[in-house]
């Protein structure tokens, strides 16, 4: 076969090749397809749809009302106070939440006898519905048969403090573990030479140890933000929302107004929290990126 | 500059005795080398002078001041550890500068902590030592496995430290970059005249670098000494067969002595050992010959040649000696006086063979 035949026979059996190929990729993606698109796309494309509707209290009929709904409800006094309330609840839980497990795990990240217990006690809420938890806690700060003689949730100022302080205990386990499997991973030689160096340990935390940890807690910022604005379980049990509407989140006045049966109205700000947690993250990840280290190799 | 005192030190972890007992004494600005397989106890003797492992008893002295109780971080040491230890974070000015910023230092009598100019100038002299001038705005990342090690080396030197401690530093270079870094090591030693204590389990870094060797093994010191020393008289079996490649032939034997002079019976065949004065007519004893101090000739010991390593400039010939293997280097392989499978006479000079003592491993002279 001459070259010239060659390169004109190439096509038929190219082109076959290239069709069985994305057949096969095709049926290798088509689980995740599925599943991301019943749970996932489908989902957020139908609360999009239903944002532009309005349904009676029975929710037999529902009438087109187009973009004004999301204006209005985006705009509203509703909205904006859900936001700030959440906002809030971030302000209040990430940052003490990091802090408290980046001490925690460096406290529990040294050799000695029994020291695994401490992890599993400090890894415990992990392993705790946020239901439970929030029970314990409940009874815990209760006025009456609790150990705190606190009557924070039922305080309109200081009821979403309660909460969020729930949550940065809730939270801890999981910190605490992700944290701590960043320290472990720091080689040890590396701590060696800190101290060989002349660095006293308060000195060694912050010129090594955070550095080194930069990409654990630029995700564990990223997630805890995310659960912070999505948290609804403790705040329906501890406050239901309350007192005075003071600890209502966007999540949970969501769930209200779909309880209510104004599905369009929850609808929109569904799109409106998840636009808004999806910039969040984003940003996060702009802005932190460029400050993170990211350990190519263990030098 | 000062040297280093190991006063009757024992290290325990737990039940393990990993240092036992050992009395050493490193000169001020000598090349000492801690040999011995792992597990010895070299790694832990070094870490203890670093101060990163405490000392279980006895007297650890760095010049005269007893140390035991001093942190790591106020010793006036620097340490390049096996795999280098550089902060991934920082670009290798940093990484070279850090343990400028965390000490004070003597400045005309002065002492104080640096300031950033003479830091610079610092960095700057310690990265032309080391050839490190055009890299040192990269991260340890981007460096190659020899200019990391070079970057570890100029972070301790920049520290002009009374003693340098050295964990292997070359373990993870490859053949040739080893070889020219133990020449480099040596004149840099030779440059900066400062203590350096270096760990190793190669009998070669160990032999080409140091002043002296302290060979180890499960904790103990086995023999210090110049290298060409503890080649040539090694105090036990341990030493012996520790050092050299291929390793010193040991067999069994038994001493004969008649008018004057001695002999050992290996084997078949007897082997001329000179006058002796510690051994007696009747002793049982191990007879240890070097393998280029064997030769193949006319009468000796039979050995029945099993395989012969040809490597160009010299020959291995592998035999067995009364069931007990032994090596020949032949350095002169120009004559074939051997083949797999016949049997050979190998004799050896008198001054040649060390004989040690079965139950103690001693030498005996």
């Amino acid at each position: 076969m001459s070259a010239t035949e060659a390169t004109r026979a190439r096509p038929s059996w190219w082109r076959r090749r290239r069709t069985r190929e994305a057949g096969l990729a095709a049926l290798f993606l088509a689980p995740s397809v599925v599943v991301f698109g019943a749970f996932f796309f489908y989902p957020i494309g139908r609360i999009v749809y239903l944002g532009f509707f309005q349904q009676n209290q029975t929710r037999t009929r529902q009438r087109w009302v187009g973009t004004e709904q999301y204006v209005e409800v985006l705009t509203g006094d509703e909205f904006r106070e859900g936001l700030s309330i959440t906002v809030r609840y971030v302000l209040y839980t990430v940052p003490a939440g990091l802090v408290l497990g980046v001490l925690l795990a460096v406290a529990a990240n040294r050799r000695l006898r029994g020291i695994k217990i401490f992890h599993t006690i400090f890894a415990s809420t992990v392993a705790t519905s946020v239901a439970v938890a929030s029970i314990v806690w409940l009874v815990l700060i209760n006025p009456t048969v609790g150990y705190l003689e606190v009557d924070w949730l039922r305080d309109p100022d200081r009821a979403l403090f309660g909460v969020a302080l729930s949550s940065i205990w809730q939270n801890l386990g999981l910190t605490f573990i992700i944290v701590l499997a960043g320290l472990q991973a720091i080689p040890e030689e590396i701590n060696e030479a800190a101290t060989v160096d002349g660095m006293s340990p308060t000195r060694r935390f912050f010129t090594v140890t955070l550095p080194m940890l930069s990409p654990t807690l630029l995700f564990l910022v990223v997630v805890l933000t995310v659960f912070a604005f999505q948290a609804f379980a403790q705040i329906d049990i501890l406050t239901n929302g309350g007192p005075a509407g003071s600890t209502e989140t966007l999540v949970f006045k969501i769930f209200q107004q779909q309880q209510g049966g104004a599905v369009g109205e929850g609808s929109v700000m569904a799109v409106g929290l998840f636009v808004i947690t999806f910039l969040v993250a984003l940003g996060q990840f702009l802005l932190l990126e460029r400050r993170v280290h990211y350990g190519s190799d263990r030098a | 500059m000062s040297g280093v005192t190991f006063d009757q030190v024992t290290k325990r972890f737990g039940d393990v005795v990993a240092v036992d007992s050992m009395s050493l004494e490193i000169r001020d600005q000598e090349f000492m080398v801690l040999l011995g397989p792992s597990g010895c106890g070299k790694s832990t003797a070094l870490r203890m002078i670093a101060g990163l492992e405490t000392v279980s008893e006895g007297e650890l002295r760095i010049g005269d001041t007893t140390v035991n109780d001093v942190e790591a971080k106020d010793r006036d040491i620097a340490m390049v550890f096996q795999s280098y230890a550089l902060y991934p974070h920082m670009t290798v000015r940093d990484n070279v500068e850090v343990p400028l910023k965390t000490r004070s230092y003597d400045v005309d009598g002065d002492r104080r902590k640096l300031r950033k100019p003479e830091r610079a100038d610092r960095v700057a002299e310690a990265a032309r030592i080391l050839g490190l001038s055009d890299l040192l705005d990269r991260k340890p990342g981007a460096l190659s496995g020899g200019q990391r090690q070079r970057v570890a080396l100029a972070r301790a030197i920049v520290r002009r430290p009374e003693v340098f401690l050295m964990d292997e530093p070359l373990s993870n270079l490859d053949a040739k970059l080893r070889a020219q870094t133990r020449v480099e090591l040596v004149e840099l030693h030779r440059q900066l005249r400062t203590t350096i204590i270096y760990v190793t389990h190669d009998q070669v870094e160990a032999m080409t670098m140091a002043d002296r060797i302290a060979v180890m093994e499960a904790g103990r010191l086995q023999q210090v000494g110049a290298p060409r020393d503890v080649y040539a008289r090694p105090a036990n079996l341990f030493v012996a067969r520790f050092i050299g490649s291929p390793p010193m032939n040991t067999v069994d034997g038994r001493v004969r002595v008649d008018g004057g002079r001695a002999h050992v019976e290996v084997g078949d065949g007897r082997l001329d050992v000179g006058p002796r004065t510690g051994v007696a007519d009747g002793d049982a004893v191990v007879v240890g010959i070097r393998p280029e101090h064997l030769r193949i000739a006319e009468d000796g010991v039979t050995a029945h040649v099993r395989a012969i390593e040809w490597l160009g400039h010299e020959r291995h010939v592998y035999c067995d000696v009364a069931g007990t293997p032994v090596i020949v280097r032949d350095t002169d392989p120009g004559e074939d006086h051997a083949a797999p499978g016949t049997d050979v006479r190998v004799q050896a000079a008198p001054d040649t063979v060390h004989l040690f003592d079965p139950s103690t491993t001693e030498r005996i002279d």
